[in-house]
């Protein structure tokens, strides 16, 4: 018994067509499927090429580009938000150069966004200070690079980075408030929800550890109080919870704690990262093999030393994609601020398309600024995606 | 010492909250008097501004409650196809799924419902030249109308029969299925079933004499002159706008816990039902989905939850759920705090309950063979 | 071909032609050709990564061949869903994982295809698996849990589940590798059991001693290929080729 010999010429269209019949037409359903979902995408392709190129007018944005980006924030005063943003711009490009190598594929996705902001910031000073704060990030990453087989240089950049991250609070804060500077009110556009954002986490991640911490505490009351803190806060929505800091908030405050109402929903929205903070933290402490512990304690460790070197960092470490996941929905969440009346990216797009000259005009507006958020989520889950591999862990 | 410490402390606070509360009125008294405001959107109630601000909050939370029963149905079928099809063999549906949820879920929930409100549906056109799909769908930028049913005379009878047949239905499909354990072969149980079921509700339908008519909306003139559009199940463009974005954020999210869910398992388990000759429907509902259920079931119930607290999003575009209804009582009257802790304990209550029902259903699948 | 003469006037009931299967850019089958007779016992053997595993799957369609043809019971491997989920009914096979259904129940796991695939009634089907599972040894564990049995008894009960399908072909992926040593032997009676009752079976398995007493015919593979095939005598009396001289050194 002979068979036929049926082996297959593997030209390049042979491949193809290989490609095609396996993952496209492998039965009658699929290519059934394939029929259908394909003229779906070709119909929404269409649509989306023939409005970006031909029927949107996007000068809406270029004429508010301010309006979005900085709000009502006052002529003039614009250098003050420059050398905290290269601050950002350098010690993202070192840490992540002390923690992994760039891949091709975030390589392409930042160059899309840059260019994407470039595009429509490129007129002259921004343009370049923009440009700037890249090539400072792109240097800050080669060094980081370079440390990687100079172990000394590699922890004192580590040291300085960490001591970045904790300084660029205030120093943000200290830049665009102090000195004569700009009022929390005028604070506006895009450079308020980076502001919440980053003020949200970083009072939010502290509080929430020292929230998980007493949580798991012996201490009864302690538990209590800390108990009693996260469910409450959780147990409603964040809009509940700014207009709380809105109604209800100033009748509590001493007359001296009355502060401006930016300030006191940053304060809520810490508060609520917190809480959520310390759940995620919570399920980190009880994934650490009680072993740990006992061993530490058994090398004769105090309990305050045997959680701080020994139980939280492994904890944190297990949950590094859950905290930046909800460092992803912390950044979409400062969109809320705008139910509030604050002139944040959205508020800016809105007042920019109840302009009258733009009436009709509010889906360039809202998918330019849907867009913003968007690279800003992606760019972050996807160091999120890279550092996982690198550090090694699981998904909890 | 510490314990001390930290209780004196905690004391102090609340001490001096309640000191500070004290100034304020904490009573719902407030909540008999007349609202004097109305509601652009209304569901099984009939309110009117002369109605008390009770009633005013109920309908606040029948609204709120619609928007979440509706939204869970939906986004729970849209994200699991979604997962489903990220899982796909066929290049094209597995890319456009991904597409799908890496778009949706990392641009804010705030602005999808903004873009489909002001974008979409107040886009279209005003009542007179409302789109007018086959007669049956008219859609306008005040209204989406879409056939519904009306009850007829019979109803109550008729509906009682249905209920019957539908009980009958079950007991010969558990009949057919215990025939079919016991004798081999396929008694298409769930068919026979389907069938019985359906020829005891046609039938006495017409033999009631049509209980239920069809409802489809119509355009039409009142004596003032003006076009509205009658009949038919309408809905609102902010309750639509809020709904289709609350329903594709969060299926964007189920279908990243179906498609892990999925994956978690060895792929041994499928390979060696595959071996043993089940089809591909077999293993999936067999064997896949409810190993895959226990691992889904938790994270699927915080997305409910998360669906219940975002549907807050909607007093953006002003559809009157209860933090609408709370804002707007306090733009009015004041009474701030005593309207927090009422919706506070709304939400904790929803949460509840959907909590409560998840857990059930996370047991029975959990005890289902260890 | 080394086959001879008295085996070719046989019927063979799996034929390879050729076959070859790649991922990616690596091509892990080159080429095979091989047939398997009724009531044979094939045991494949070679070092790690010499494809055995990937042949053995590819009879089940496990894994898809890119070219050759494989016509398994005079029905031909290709995408034809209904031909292929006949194979599959016809063919058991056991894992090194063994793989059973975590939440089913050891009887479950044995009926459910059965009941589902071959429509039988659910009676015959319980009465069918006790019998099996007094074959393999354990009949006292048919209302537990796959989690609570030993790893060589959810093997054994992986073996009544594939007996079950009453399959005409029993393919083994190197059934005892996880296994602790104490467990291997309870799975190789079981195994030698049904191949004296005739079934066709092939194994791939490291496990020499039990392989030569039991099969028939020896294949050794190496780097995608059918270095050398023969009866037990030729291969551990006298292997032709340096390769399969070497691994056996090295194994026994």
């Amino acid at each position: 018994m002979t068979l036929a010999d049926t082996k297959r010429h593997s030209s390049d269209t042979g491949a193809a067509r290989g490609w095609l019949s396996k993952n496209l037409f492998s039965s009658p359903s699929n290519s059934v499927l394939t029929v259908v979902v394909g003229s779906f995408l070709f119909f929404v392709l269409y649509a989306a090429v023939k409005f970006i190129f031909f029927d949107a007018d996007w000068t809406i944005i270029s004429v508010n580009k301010r309006l979005i980006f900085l709000g009502r924030y006052p002529q003039g005063e614009e250098w003050r938000v420059w050398p905290p943003l290269w601050l950002v711009f350098g010690l993202g490009g070192l840490s992540y150069g002390l923690l992994a190598r760039a891949s091709r594929r975030d390589l392409v996705w930042l160059g899309v966004i840059l260019a994407f902001i470039l595009g429509f910031l490129a007129h002259g000073g921004v343009g370049l200070l923009f440009g700037g704060a890249t090539l400072f990030a792109i240097a800050a990453y080669r060094v980081g690079r370079m440390a990687e087989d100079r172990p000394r240089l590699r922890s004192r950049l580590r040291r300085a980075v960490i001591v970045g991250w904790l300084v660029l609070i205030p120093f943000t804060v200290v830049m665009i408030a102090a000195f004569g500077g700009v009022r929390p009110a005028l604070w506006g556009g895009l450079l308020l929800n980076v502001l919440l954002a980053i003020v949200g986490i970083g009072v939010g991640l502290p509080l929430g550890i020292l929230l998980a911490l007493a949580r798991a505490s012996s201490l009864p009351v302690l538990k209590a109080v800390s108990t009693a803190i996260i469910e409450v806060t959780r147990g409603g929505p964040l809009v509940a919870w700014l207009f709380i800091s809105r109604f209800v908030l100033p009748a509590f405050l001493p007359d001296w704690l009355q502060v401006d109402p930016i300030i006191s929903a940053m304060f809520i929205v810490s508060l609520f990262t917190g809480a959520y903070v310390a759940e995620i933290v919570r399920g980190g402490l009880q994934s650490v093999d009680p072993g740990q512990s006992e061993a530490a304690h058994a090398l004769g460790l105090n309990t305050f030393n045997v959680t701080l070197f020994i139980v939280l960092p492994q904890a944190i470490r297990a949950v590094i994609p859950a905290l930046i996941s909800q460092m992803i929905a912390l950044w979409k969440d400062t969109t809320l601020f705008t139910i509030l009346g604050f002139t944040d990216a959205l508020g800016g797009a809105e007042a920019a398309f109840s302009q009258t000259e733009f009436i009709g005009r509010q889906k360039e507006a809202l998918l330019f600024i849907a867009l913003l958020f968007w690279s800003g989520s992606l760019g972050m889950s996807r160091l999120s995606q890279r550092f996982e591999k690198v550090l090694g862990i699981g998904e909890r | 010492m510490i314990q001390a410490a930290i209780a004196a402390g905690a004391g102090l606070i609340v001490f001096y909250l309640v000191v500070k509360a004290l100034d304020l009125d904490l009573g719902y008294g407030f909540l008999s008097g007349p609202a004097g405001f109305n509601f652009s959107n209304q569901w099984l109630t009939n309110y009117d501004s002369n109605d008390s601000r009770l009633g005013a909050y109920g309908v606040g939370i029948l609204n709120t409650v619609r928007l979440v029963a509706i939204g869970i149905v939906m986004t729970t079928v849209l994200g699991v196809l979604a997962g489903i099809a990220r899982l796909s063999d066929n290049w094209l549906v597995s890319r456009v799924a991904m597409v799908y949820v890496e778009t949706i879920r990392n641009t804010p929930l705030l602005i999808q419902i903004v873009i489909w409100y002001t974008v979409v549906l107040l886009q279209l056109p005003r009542i007179a030249e409302a789109i007018n799909v086959f007669d049956v769908f008219y859609l306008s930028n005040r209204a989406l109308a879409l056939p519904y049913v009306s009850t007829g005379g019979n109803f109550g009878p008729w509906l009682i029969i249905v209920v019957v047949g539908a009980v009958a239905a079950i007991v010969l499909r558990s009949w057919l299925r215990r025939r079919e354990e016991r004798a081999g072969g396929t008694q298409h149980a769930t068919a026979w079933a389907l069938a019985l079921f359906a020829v005891v509700s046609v039938v006495t339908f017409f033999l009631t004499g049509t209980p239920l008519e069809p409802d489809t909306p119509s355009l039409e003139i009142s004596e003032v002159g003006l076009l509205s559009i009658i009949g038919g199940l309408q809905v609102s463009p902010e309750f639509a706008a809020v709904l289709l974005g609350l329903v594709i954020y969060t299926g964007a999210f189920i279908a990243e816990i179906v498609r892990s869910g999925i994956q978690a398992l060895p792929r041994g388990q499928d390979e060696a039902a595959a071996a043993l000759g089940l089809s591909g429907y077999q293993r999936m509902t067999l064997i896949i989905l409810p190993q895959a259920l226990r691992v889904i079931i938790p994270p699927l119930t915080n997305q409910y939850l998360n669906l219940t607290k975002n549907s807050s999003l909607a007093v953006a575009i002003a559809y009157p759920e209860i933090i609408w209804v709370g804002k707007t009582m306090i733009n009015n009257i004041g009474h701030a705090v005593p309207l927090f802790v009422l919706i506070f304990a709304t939400y904790l209550s929803l949460s509840l309950a959907i909590s409560v029902v998840m857990n059930t259903f996370n047991r029975r699948v959990q005890l289902a063979g260890r | 071909m080394t086959d001879n003469d008295s085996i070719d006037a046989r019927v063979p009931i799996i034929i390879c032609e050729d076959v070859t299967v790649s991922f990616g850019d690596f091509q892990a089958l080159k080429g095979i050709s091989a047939r398997v007779y009724e009531q044979e016992v094939v045991v494949i053997f070679g070092p790690s990564g010499s494809g055995k595993s990937t042949f053995i799957r590819t009879i089940n369609r496990l894994e898809e061949h890119d070219g050759g043809r494989i016509v398994v019971d005079g029905i031909e491997l290709n995408d034809d869903v209904g031909n292929l989920e006949q194979i599959r009914s016809e063919i058991g096979m056991v894992f090194q994982q063994f793989n059973l259904f975590p939440h089913l129940s050891v009887m479950r796991n044995i009926t459910l295809a059965p009941q589902k695939v071959r429509g039988v009634p659910k009676q015959e089907a319980e009465e069918q698996a006790m019998e099996l599972l007094e074959r393999v040894g354990i009949p006292e564990q048919a209302q537990k849990f796959p989690t609570q049995l030993s790893g060589g008894q959810q093997q054994r009960v992986a073996i009544a589940r594939a007996l079950a399908m009453k399959p005409k072909i029993m393919l083994f992926d190197e059934p005892t590798s996880a296994l602790d040593p104490e467990m291997i032997k309870e799975v190789l009676d079981v195994m030698g059991e049904l191949a004296h009752s005739g079934m066709t079976m092939m194994i791939v398995t490291h496990e020499m001693g039990f392989a030569r007493e039991v099969a028939d015919r020896f294949l050794f593979f190496d780097e995608g290929l059918v270095v050398e095939e023969g009866t037990p005598e030729q291969i551990f009396t006298n292997p032709k080729e340096d390769r399969t001289k070497l691994f056996l050194s090295q194994i026994l």
